[in-house]
C-alpha cells in the first residue's frame, strides 16, 4: 500500500548509532534526513576511548560469541532481555572486521594482527582499540561512508539542528518531527515515513559528568512526553579525574 | 578514563594509612592497599565497572581517600613509557593536559562520575519503540545492558542498534498507509504548537532563572540518585523535581536576541531534562533490591522474583506511570554474580563427576571457564626487554651487581623462580 514515491527516514542524532543506521538505509537507496545538534564529528561517541568488543578469539584463549553474550548478561545482572544482546555479540566480530575494511586504524599486534585488550567484567582478550581514541576513529570512519551517500543527494544533514517533538497524526502513528535552528532559533516540520532515535544518553541531568554539554536526554525526554515508554534502569559510573574540569569533560 | 588503563595493567591503590602525606612514590609497596586486587582475586583491577566504582566510594568513605580527599590512586608508573604512549597516548595527555602531572610516572588521581545511562527508550528486537514509526538504537534506547554495561560494549551496541534499526525502519516505511497524511493538517498544527511554546518562553516575565534551576537539580539528582541509593532520599529527590519544574513555569529567559543564542534551547532542554529526572527517580524508588549500578544499601540483595523486571515509564500530565516488564532470560539461567571468584559455569558439574575426577587424580577445575593458566601475560614484569632494560638501566643493573641474590643463591627452584606451577592443580 505504499505510496509510490520514495521512502524517507529521518534519524535524529549523528553519533555512531544515527550514521550507522544512515549508512544502512542510503545503502538500500532510500533517502535520509539526519539531525544533529553538533557537527556529526562531535557526537558524544568521539569521547568513547577504551574500545569495541567483539569475540574473535585470536588470542588462542578459547574465546566466543557466547562468552561474550555470558559476560555481557551476567555483567548486567540479568536484566536485559537476551535475544538482543545475543545478536549483537554474534555480531560483533563482524562489526570490527568491517571497521578494519573501512580503514580505522586499529592498533595491531608485531605480527599485524588486529590486536585485543582486556576490559573489566570479562577473563578475555576481547577489545579492539585504535590507541586511546576508539570511538573517535570509528566514528569518523563512518562519517566518510555517510559523506559519500551525502555527494549522492542520498544523505541530507542537518547539522545545528535540534529536534523538538514528534509529528504524530490522530491515530499517533509517528510522521515526522519538527526541529529547531539552533543559528537562528526557527523551528521547521519534517515529514518522514520513519524516525530513529541515536540521541545518545542523559548525562547533564546529573549537572556534571562525563558526558558532552549535547547529552541532554532532551529529545528521548520529547518522545516520552508524545507517549514513547521510557525503561529507566540505572545510570552508570565510571573513573574519571578527581575534579571534573569547568568545560568539556568525556574523558 | 580508566578500564583502558586497568586494561593495560593499571593499578587501583591507597595508601594504607589515612591521610598519608608522602608523595605516591615515596610510599613503599607494603604500605600501599590495593583494594581490588585483595577483595576480588579472580578479576582484580578488572571489575565491572559498578562494582569498581562501589569499592571506591566505600574506600572513600573510611576516610582512605587520597590525601584525605574523595579520590583513590590509578597507577600506572609501573609499565614501561614507551608502552603507555602506544596504547594509552591520548588518555594520558588529556589527563596531563587537565591536571598537569605526568601519569607516566606519577600516579592518577581518580573519582567515579556518572558516565552512561543503561535506560532508555523502551524498544523491542527490532529497535523498535511502541509509538508505530519510531524506532530508537544506541545508548538511547534502554535494550543490551541490563543493569551495568561492561566497558567497551557501548560502541559495539551503538553499531548494531543502528544496523537493525535500519532495515527494520525500511520495513515499516515500506508498508505504512501514507496516503492521506500528506494533505492533512497535523504538520501545520505541530509547528505551530512548538512555535507556540517558544513564543510563550520568550516573551514570558518570571522570577527564575534556569541556570540555577538546572544546576541545583544536577546537585540534587548526584547526591542522592547515583552510587548508594536511599529510599527516603529519593522520595525527596522527586519532591523537589516537582518543585523545580514548577520553578521552571516561571522562568525569564530575558533575552530578545534570537541569533546564535542557546537560552531559549536551554530552557526547552531542561524541562525535558527535569521529566527524564523524574522518571529515573521514581525508578529508583520503586525498585527495591541491588543489581549492578543500582545500589540500595536498606535492599542490598538482587531480588529476581519481584524485580527481573524492566521498569517502563509513561508519561502523564502528573508525572510517569510505572509498570512492569519480565524480563526474557531463557538462554541463560539466571545467577549470582560474584566477581571474587571465577564465573561459575553455565552447567555444574554433578558431584559424582567431582568426586570420580578426585578420585582418579584427575585435575578437578570445579566449572571454571575451560582456558590453560589465566592472567599468564598480564602485568608481567618486562624486564627481559631490550627497550626496558636501557630505560631502567640503574634498577637493573642494581639487581646484576649482585645486590639481589640469584635465585639459586638463594636455594630456590625452578618453579620459585617463575616455573609453572602445578600447585594450582
Amino acid at each position: 500500500m505504499a505510496s509510490t514515491n520514495g521512502i524517507k527516514i529521518a534519524i535524529v542524532g549523528g553519533g555512531l548509532a544515527g550514521l550507522a543506521a544512515a549508512m544502512k538505509i542510503a545503502e538500500q537507496g532510500h533517502t535520509v534526513e539526519l539531525f544533529s545538534v553538533v557537527p556529526v564529528k562531535r557526537s558524544h561517541s568521539v569521547c568513547a576511548q577504551g574500545g569495541i568488543n567483539g569475540a574473535v578469539n585470536t588470542k588462542g584463549e578459547g574465546d566466543s560469541t557466547h562468552e561474550h553474550f555470558d559476560d555481557t548478561v551476567y555483567g548486567g545482572d540479568f536484566l536485559a532481555n537476551q535475544a538482543p544482546v545475543k545478536a549483537m555479540c554474534d555480531m560483533a566480530p563482524a562489526i570490527i572486521y568491517l571497521f578494519d575494511r573501512m580503514g580505522v586504524p586499529f592498533s595491531r599486534t608485531k605480527e599485524g594482527l588486529l590486536d585485543f585488550r582486556r576490559f573489566g567484567g570479562t577473563k578475555h582478550h576481547r577489545t579492539a582499540f585504535a590507541g586511546a581514541s576508539t570511538g573517535q576513529q570509528l566514528l569518523y570512519a563512518l562519517d566518510e561512508q555517510v559523506r559519500r551517500f551525502e555527494a549522492d543527494g542520498k544523505v541530507k544533514k542537518y547539522e545545528g539542528w535540534e529536534m523538538l517533538s514528534l509529528v504524530l497524526d490522530d491515530h499517533g502513528v509517528c510522521r515526522g518531527l519538527t526541529a529547531l535552528n539552533r543559528h537562528n532559533l526557527e523551528v521547521q516540520v519534517f515529514p518522514a515515513d520513519a524516525v530513529i532515535m541515536a540521541t545518545g544518553g542523559p548525562g547533564l541531568v546529573f549537572g556534571k559528568s562525563t558526558n558532552s554539554q549535547i547529552c541532554t536526554g532532551s529529545a528521548v525526554s520529547a518522545c516520552y512526553q508524545q507517549g514513547a515508554h521510557y525503561a529507566p534502569t540505572v545510570n552508570l559510573f565510571k573513573f574519571t579525574r578527581h575534579q571534573f574540569p569547568a568545560k568539556t569533560s568525556c574523558v | 578514563m580508566s578500564e583502558s588503563a586497568r586494561g593495560e595493567g593499571g593499578r587501583v591503590w591507597v595508601p594504607k594509612q589515612p591521610k598519608d602525606k608522602r608523595a605516591p612514590k615515596d610510599i613503599p609497596e607494603n604500605e600501599r592497599w590495593y583494594f581490588l586486587e585483595e577483595k576480588y582475586p579472580a578479576y582484580g583491577n578488572l571489575v565491572p565497572r559498578d562494582i569498581a566504582t562501589r569499592e571506591i566510594f566505600q574506600v572513600c568513605l573510611d576516610g582512605f581517600g587520597v590525601a584525605g580527599e574523595n579520590q583513590v590512586y590509578l597507577d600506572l608508573s609501573h609499565i614501561p613509557a614507551d608502552t603507555l604512549d602506544r596504547k594509552l597516548g591520548a588518555i594520558l595527555e588529556i589527563y596531563e593536559m587537565f591536571v598537569g602531572d605526568d601519569p607516566r610516572h606519577v600516579p592518577m588521581r581518580i573519582f567515579p562520575g556518572v558516565h552512561y545511562s543503561m535506560g532508555g527508550l523502551w524498544v523491542d528486537e527490532n529497535q523498535r519503540t511502541n509509538v508505530p514509526g519510531l524506532l530508537a538504537a544506541g545508548e538511547c534506547d534502554y535494550s543490551i545492558h541490563g543493569a551495568n554495561r561492561l566497558g567497551a560494549n557501548s560502541l559495539v551496541s551503538c553499531v548494531y542498534g543502528g544496523f537493525i534499526a535500519a532495515p527494520a525502519a525500511i520495513e515499516y516505511a515500506k508498508n505504512v498507509e501514507r496516503n492521506g497524511t500528506e494533505g492533512s493538517n497535523i504538520y501545520e498544527a505541530e509547528l505551530n504548537r512548538q512555535k507556540q511554546i517558544n513564543d510563550t518562553l520568550t516573551k514570558q516575565q518570571g522570577t527564575e532563572n534556569q541556570y540555577l534551576i538546572h544546576e541545583e537539580m544536577g546537585k540534587i539528582m548526584t547526591d542522592n540518585v547515583t552510587v548508594v541509593r536511599y529510599n527516603d532520599r529519593l522520595q525527596a529527590t522527586d519532591n523537589k523535581l516537582q518543585e523545580l519544574l514548577d520553578r521552571w513555569r516561571h522562568l525569564s529567559i530575558n533575552d530578545s536576541n534570537m541569533w546564535a543564542t542557546q537560552a531559549l534551547p536551554h530552557a526547552r532542554q531542561l524541562q525535558n531534562m527535569l521529566q527524564l529526572a523524574r522518571v529515573i527517580t521514581l525508578g529508583a524508588l520503586n525498585r527495591d533490591e541491588s543489581r549492578g549500578a543500582h545500589y540500595k544499601p536498606d535492599f542490598p540483595e538482587r531480588d529476581d522474583e519481584k524485580f527481573q523486571k524492566t521498569t517502563i515509564a509513561e508519561y502523564s500530565g502528573e508525572g510517569p506511570v510505572l509498570s512492569y516488564q519480565a524480563i526474557d532470560v531463557t538462554l541463560i539461567k539466571p545467577r549470582k554474580r560474584d566477581y571474587s571468584q571465577n564465573k561459575a559455569a553455565k552447567q555444574d558439574i554433578p558431584q559424582e563427576v567431582k568426586a570420580q575426577a578426585a578420585a582418579g587424580g584427575l585435575p578437578v577445575k570445579d566449572g571454571a571457564s575451560q582456558m590453560v593458566e589465566q592472567g599468564w601475560d598480564e602485568n608481567k614484569p618486562q624486564t627481559s626487554n631490550p627497550a626496558v632494560w636501557a630505560q631502567n638501566k640503574e634498577e637493573v643493573n642494581e639487581s646484576v651487581a649482585g645486590i639481589t641474590p640469584s635465585s639459586r643463591e638463594q636455594g630456590k627452584s625452578l618453579e620459585d623462580a617463575g616455573g609453572k606451577s602445578v600447585k594450582e592443580y
